[in-house]
């Protein structure tokens, strides 16, 4: 059952990762929307750091676990 | 200010004399020289990958490419180094245990035993060798700069140069990777501190981080978008820094012997996670830096706004721990590198274990020296040349990750195809051949050509399989 979820950890990276080369995140030129006075590319590059990390959490927990894990 | 700096420096030198001492290893062999017992903890794991990948690229280098080229530099390297962590929990946990289940003692090694032949290793070995050394010289020669132009009557540049690779090999000489990895903890909390209290400071000059955003915005706006003001972070740009920032964990070798000798998978999980989160932490100082550099020093030299953000719009007491922050986290990205190599080329060494360390030992000496002849000869963009030495390795990828995860030994279609895509590399940077074919760049062409090379051998493997 782990290793079936798994895949949508992998699914929303692909698509995080496919997306953030797209004005998604990168807008060329583009300053707005700010939130809190910082501009757009910085606080959604921040907000995608935070994605990836919490991503890479819930991926460490869903692995299989081998035999040295402890 | 010199006063201060003697005296941290002198505390500083202290502790590493003590942890190269503590750490000393008499009857050495590869498994407790190279492989520094092979059983790091998560603590231990964290500081020292961390220290070993933020260089003096991210103490000089990234303000002063937030100051010339923007907040693209953010995406550059903050959201590449978060997506690094998931392929590092997902495919790392892998390579290490594939690594551990045989005897690993470098990844050249590894790989010659995978593909059943030298070839593969030995092509490793020279891209690791090829694009490590520019890389150690580049940091070298940052930092001998920049203490050369904070005391000018105390040493010429060689001369700083000269003593922080004899730090270097002193220390690793006495306790190989252990010393490395625990002088490397303590220079991984010297330079997130650092960094810190920096940032803090210049951000603090405009008094929050909106109204530091507002006046850089008055300033330059194109600095606060991509592809900033010299057009420099193009779609292209950041696809060539994600996949050679992804692959880091497999294709440098002294962060690929970390992830493999860390004591668990679960130990692993939790470095990765700890490493996404000190990277973010890391950087975002550094931008703060670079703005102030953007608003206060926009048409200042490197060496100039360096100066100014960490030494002379410093109180003395910060500004003797920046230079401190600085040589730290010089030393400790590249005695890992110049020590990695050695431990590459024991892995293809098939003599007896004491000969073979010995011929690594004289290796690494010789290591140091040319990349401290190099440092006097090469340039100072550092992150751009530290960005080169990452896709240079980055060519490495589909070699290591066939090689280790492949259930059958792979033939030599992807050693050649790695070869010849190294040789167009370094013809490329060296202007023989050109940096780009129409609009697309070179690293593009070459990592599709790997790519394809791959998919070739995928699928020949996979009918041998059927046949069988």
């Amino acid at each position: 059952m782990k290793i079936k979820k798994i895949w949508w950890t992998d699914a929303i990276f692909i698509i995080m990762t496919l997306a953030s080369f797209t004005c998604v995140l990168i807008p060329a030129g583009e300053l707005n929307p700010k939130l809190a006075g910082i501009p757009y590319s910085v606080w959604v590059g921040l907000v995608y750091c935070i994605l990836y990390v919490l991503l890479a959490y819930i991926a460490s927990n869903l692995q299989e676990e081998g035999p040295d894990d402890h | 200010m010199i006063t201060s700096f003697i005296i941290a420096g002198s505390i500083y030198l202290t502790i590493l004399i003590y942890l190269a001492q503590r750490s000393r290893v008499k009857e050495k062999t590869t498994s407790n020289y190279l492989m520094g017992g092979g059983n790091l903890g998560l603590v231990l794991g964290l500081f020292t990958t961390a220290a070993t990948i933020f260089s003096a690229f991210t103490v000089i280098g990234m303000p002063d490419f937030f100051r010339t080229h923007g907040i693209g530099a953010w995406i550059f390297l903050a959201v590449a180094d978060a997506m690094m962590v998931y392929v590092l929990i997902r495919v790392g946990v892998v390579v290490r245990r594939k690594a551990r289940s045989s005897d690993y003692k470098g990844m050249a090694g590894l790989l010659m035993n995978a593909y059943g032949y030298k070839f593969a290793g030995i092509v490793a070995f020279i891209g690791v060798v090829t694009f490590l050394i520019p890389y150690i010289s580049v940091q070298i020669r940052g930092v001998s700069i920049f203490l050369n132009a904070a005391f000018p009557d105390a040493l010429p540049v060689w001369g700083w140069g000269t003593l922080i690779v004899a730090i270097m090999i002193i220390y690793s000489e006495v306790g190989g990777l252990r010393a490395i990895m625990y002088n490397d903890t303590l220079q991984g909390i010297i330079l997130f501190i650092v960094i810190w209290v920096i940032g803090w400071n210049c951000m603090r000059e405009f008094g929050s981080v909106s109204a530091m955003f507002a006046k850089v915005e008055a300033t330059k706006a194109a600095l606060l978008s991509v592809p900033g003001p010299n057009g420099l972070f193009t779609t292209q740009f950041f696809i060539i820094s994600a996949i050679s920032i992804v692959l880091l964990p497999f294709t440098q070798p002294q962060i690929s012997t970390r992830v493999i000798i860390m004591k668990s998978t679960s130990a692993l999980r939790k470095m990765a996670i700890g490493l996404g989160i000190f990277a973010t932490l890391v950087i975002l100082p550094t931008m703060f830096m670079g703005m102030y550099g953007a608003v206060l020093y926009p048409d200042s030299t490197v060496q100039e706004f360096i100066g100014h953000v960490l030494l002379y719009d410093q109180a003395p007491a910060i500004a003797a721990l920046g230079l401190i922050g600085l040589i730290a986290a010089a030393i400790s990205t590249s005695d890992s590198q110049i020590f990695a190599l050695g431990t590459e080329l024991r892995s293809l060494l098939t003599t007896d274990d004491k000969k073979a360390l010995f011929i690594t030992r004289i290796f690494i000496f010789v290591v140091g020296i040319v990349a401290l002849l190099f440092s006097i000869l090469s340039s100072e963009h550092l992150v751009l040349l530290a960005r080169t030495s990452f896709a240079g390795t980055a060519l490495l990828g589909p070699l290591i990750l066939v090689g280790i995860l492949s259930k059958k030994k792979p033939g030599l279609l992807i050693p050649i195809c790695t070869l010849v895509a190294l040789v167009v590399f370094v013809l490329s940077n060296a202007g023989v051949l050109p940096e780009r074919y129409g609009p697309i760049e070179i690293e593009i062409c070459l990592f599709a050509f790997l790519l394809l090379a791959t998919g070739i051998e995928l699928l020949r493997l996979n009918a041998q399989k059927e046949v069988s």
